[in-house]
């Protein structure tokens, strides 16, 4: 299956309402799966702890994605797949990537819960606005730092006085510029090989084939093919996963079911996740897949009932045995204690369920309020959990514990200092009041048996 | 619907939840209720809303729930749906005479569509005959007040408040 091949059964496809697609075909399905699979959220502890809850929502999300299909937006159509080509699409799935280039090429590799592998790492503000003349030194403060694997770094806003504007040339030329900072910061850091998951100022498909014809983007690399909440794909997405297929730039599917929204509860967001994994493998063809659930309240994915599905789809990845990565989106900001407990917290649970680490991107993703020490921070504890090789259940405690220090203001957070005001725009390192908070904080977590070697 | 709000805000109703109490208590209000009570003497009917995600822009979760929030306060709305285009909005405020238009984008890059509309129902002239809110995650006060527009809310809830008060005549960004 290739996405043209999408493109041509949608066509063909059953023609639904898109309202009649969220209410009848996703929202009522989904309910009706939880019950047949008996896949129940306790909000007594955020993260899944049911061992046989990873085969049920494996299940009841493979279930989905093949009775609902996916909804291709411009058609109103819906492109169905087989079980067997979805069962086709995950067994021809990479479980093992390699990323980047020359020195800088690292391995991805499907992690299980309790896996003592550590999570791969990749830093960046993955999206946010960040203004042009910042671009560079916020790229370079996180591919300076050591355990920063790969990079997936903000997006550009204006160009030359124009605010981009999707489809436009301001979104081909903010793709370009993108790119060019990001190799830049990439050389001047020392490492230019380094994978990178660009390009994120691609709203439509317009930056991401602009840099892949400007030879900024190329074998190796990747670009963010989402999935459309709930069950859905547009022509956009479709094209840039064709494109990239021909030129051998790697699909990141973005997973984000709205918790709240038409995907329901955490458990119904569980299924929801893993049937449009399935179909980001059969649509787009994938090479992994990032696990990024959106409270519609609370919007972060450090809330309990996110991390409560990544845990949960983590479960699931007994049965999947995909790269899967969870997207770490605390609400809190540069300078805030609360931005480290939620780093914290969603960090623990996605390291321990098997999942890999993007992040961390502060203020819910909508201010540049971040840098590459706390991409330090968020390795330094995944490395820490995975190679306590802990028990993934075992960690509610410690994650409750976290969760009392910021819960309470998630609705109303603090989104911080932007990265300027907090680190070294010349050389990207960070200040040393910021660089005092998170040592004071890694001596908490070590006292919970998190020990940072270089933070703590 | 009150307390559908509350079992929304507990968790323990989903946006599907939502919409369709919403929809059945607007058909209930459309069908039985406001024929019998005249608009002043129910206390209920606040106003006339046209409400859309701009052009470009496919994400509707943000403005569904101001829609919904709304009706249940007792405005009347028309909703156009998502990728509204400003020729669109023009044409339903001219059909429906709103006492208020809406704009929601997801995006940084659609939510400049929100000027176009201005600008479009100032060139069609009636930009005076309504008041404009805006609102979506990328959208802020100073970026409402540079494209002209009268309002601005954070979220759903604050949306109606500040819906009731542009009817009063009492806002301005």
């Amino acid at each position: 299956m290739t996405p043209l091949e999408v493109e041509a059964r949608a066509k063909q496809g059953e023609y639904v309402e898109q309202k009649k697609f969220d209410l009848e075909r996703v929202s009522r399905r989904v309910a009706e799966l939880e019950k047949e699979y008996s896949i129940t959220y306790d909000p007594a502890c955020p993260v899944a702890t049911d061992p046989g809850l990873g085969k049920a929502v494996f299940e009841a999300g493979f279930t989905l994605a093949a009775d609902t299909g996916l909804y291709i937006v411009e058609e109103s159509r819906v492109a169905k797949f087989t079980v067997e080509e979805l069962r086709e699409a995950l067994t021809s799935a990479p479980r093992e990537l390699l990323l980047g280039r020359g020195l800088d090429t690292r391995v991805l590799k499907s992690r299980l819960p309790g896996d003592t592998l550590r999570p791969f790492v990749f830093g960046g503000l993955a999206g946010t606005p960040v203004p042009e003349e910042y671009f560079y030194p916020s790229a370079l403060s996180y591919a300076v730092e050591p355990l920063v694997d790969a990079l997936d770094h903000g997006s550009i806003q204006e160009v030359s006085g124009v605010r981009v504007r999707a489809g436009a040339p301001s979104e081909a030329v903010a793709g370009v510029r993108e790119l060019l900072s990001l190799r830049r910061a990439l050389r001047d850091a020392g490492r230019p090989g380094m994978h990178l998951l660009a390009a994120e100022s691609s709203v439509s498909s317009t930056a991401s084939l602009a840099a892949i014809a400007s030879g900024l983007l190329v074998t190796g690399d990747a670009h963010l093919l989402p999935v459309l909440n709930e069950l859905k794909a547009d022509y956009a997405q479709l094209t840039k996963a064709e494109v990239g297929l021909e030129n051998g730039i790697i699909g990141a599917a973005l997973v984000d079911p709205i918790v709240g929204g038409f995907a329901r509860g955490p458990a119904g967001s569980a299924i929801v996740a893993v049937a449009e994994t399935l179909l980001a493998l059969a649509a787009y063809r994938a090479g992994y897949v990032l696990i990024h659930p959106t409270h519609i309240v609370k919007k972060a994915t450090s809330a309990p009932e996110c991390m409560w599905v990544q845990s949960a789809v983590g479960l699931a990845n007994e049965h999947l045995r995909l790269p899967l990565v969870g997207d770490i989106w605390p609400a809190f900001g540069l300078g805030t204690h609360e931005y480290l407990y939620e780093i914290a917290a969603n960090t623990i649970v996605a390291s321990a369920y098997g999942l890999h680490l993007l992040g961390p991107v502060p203020a819910n993703g909508t201010a540049p309020n971040g840098g590459g020490l706390e991409a330090r921070f968020m390795a330094e504890v995944g490395h820490a959990i995975a190679e306590q090789g802990v028990k993934p259940a075992s960690v509610c405690d410690l994650v409750r514990e976290l969760l009392k220090r910021y819960e309470e203001r998630l609705k109303s957070p603090d989104p911080g200092k932007p990265f300027w005001e907090a680190y070294n725009v010349k050389t990207g390192r960070p200040g040393r009041e910021w660089l005092e908070m998170v040592y004071s904080v890694s001596r908490e977590l070590r006292e919970y048996g998190v020990s940072l070697p270089s933070l703590g | 619907m009150q307390e559908v709000g509350f079992r929304f805000e507990r968790g323990e109703y989903f946006l599907p939840e939502l919409m369709i109490s919403a929809e059945i208590f607007n058909a209930v209000m459309q069908r039985y209720i406001l024929p019998v009570l005249t608009k002043e003497q129910s206390g209920e009917y606040k106003g006339r809303v046209v409400i859309g995600t701009v052009r470009g822009d496919i994400h509707d979760i943000g403005k569904n729930l101001v829609a919904v929030m709304l009706r249940i306060d007792g405005f009347e709305v028309i909703d156009l749906g998502v990728d509204v285009s400003p020729e669109r909005f023009v044409e339903a405020v001219r059909e429906y005479r709103p006492d208020i238009v809406g704009m929601s984008a997801l995006l940084t890059t659609t939510m400049l569509e929100m000027r176009n509309v201005i600008e479009a129902l100032r060139a069609a002239g009636l930009r005076d005959s309504v008041k404009v809110i805006v609102g979506g995650a990328p959208v802020t006060l100073e970026f409402a007040r540079e494209i002209g527009a009268d309002a601005y809310a954070r979220d759903a809830v604050e949306a109606v408040t500040v819906c009731r008060e542009l009817v009063k005549g009492k806002r301005k960004v």
